[in-house]
């Protein structure tokens, strides 16, 4: 989870930091907590919301995130992978909300989806990005719009990068399928 | 099929969420925590809480036997009250008999 626009300094200073911290929430430390949660909020926040489209649904799947890592932290045997494993709860808890959710009848209106403006375009993203079972749209969201890597999303998703592989071809010739269907467009 | 894919990349690009920062998430996660935390030591010594209350509630209820006093059978209790009856027949009267 390399984040963009920092020196190896930066990060290595970074991670110390982050090892640090995890040691002192095991001993219940509140100001390493906040520290954990500052350094880790934004992201996990964007990442539920591009899966859940609901940014209270995502701030809420974000607080479990860090109060499930802080419960079982004792599991964590790597201080440096506290990452990972922060992401990787947050992307278990968005998977358990998708799967939960009853399936949504709703049409999808046909019209001009890319000569509209680019809030029209976002909201039918949105809608066809629903459309999607929860595996195809996780990987798609992790790869397209958190620009993972393989390897990345397979860690995450806790599935050989393969399978990433497959998930992201089926995911994309969907979501091509639904594009077309929905604005008349055969160019995606 | 390369340039579809870049349009795709893009058209999901766009539709990224934009994340506010909130304040509040931090206080909300911690106020979780202790939350959770306090609930979760409540429940650790909730049995030995109610082991004390009916420790002491058969502790009371053990004062309240010894020092009550023992139960009298019907016979015992008749006598009894026939011998505090008051002899009323003798007592001066109240009331002022030349009005």
């Amino acid at each position: 989870m390399v984040q963009n626009g920092q020196t190896a300094a930066e990060r290595a200073e970074i991670r110390e930091n982050q090892v640090n911290w995890v040691l002192r929430v095991r001993r219940g430390d509140e100001a390493a907590m906040d520290a954990l949660v500052s350094m880790h909020r934004q992201r996990l926040i964007r990442v539920a919301s591009n899966v859940l489209r609901d940014r209270h649904e995502a701030e809420d799947v974000a607080q479990e995130s860090f109060l499930k890592a802080f419960r079982e932290i004792r599991k964590l045997r790597d201080d440096r992978a506290f990452s990972g494993y922060i992401y990787r709860i947050c992307v278990r808890l968005c998977m358990d909300r998708l799967r939960s959710r009853k399936p949504t009848s709703e049409m999808i209106e046909h019209g001009d989806g890319t000569s509209g403006s680019k809030v029209e375009t976002k909201v039918l993203v949105e809608r066809l990005l629903q459309e999607l079972t929860p595996d195809l749209r996780m990987t798609l969201v992790l790869r397209e719009m958190e620009e993972l890597s393989y390897d990345e999303v397979a860690e995450l998703m806790q599935v050989p990068v393969g399978t990433v592989r497959s998930r992201l071809h089926a995911a994309r010739n969907r979501f091509r399928e639904l594009w077309i269907d929905s604005t008349g467009e055969a160019h995606l | 099929m390369n340039e579809e894919r870049d349009f795709l990349s893009d058209l999901l690009r766009d539709a990224s969420v934009e994340v506010e920062e909130s304040s509040e998430f931090n206080d909300r996660v911690i106020r979780r925590w202790k939350l959770e935390q306090h609930r979760k030591k409540m429940m650790y010594w909730a049995p030995t809480m109610a082991g004390a209350i009916v420790a002491g509630v058969g502790f009371l209820a053990m004062l309240q036997i010894m020092t009550a006093q023992p139960i009298q059978s019907p016979a015992e209790l008749e006598s009894q009250t026939a011998e505090l009856e008051l002899p009323t027949q003798n007592l001066p009267s109240l009331v002022d008999d030349a009005s």
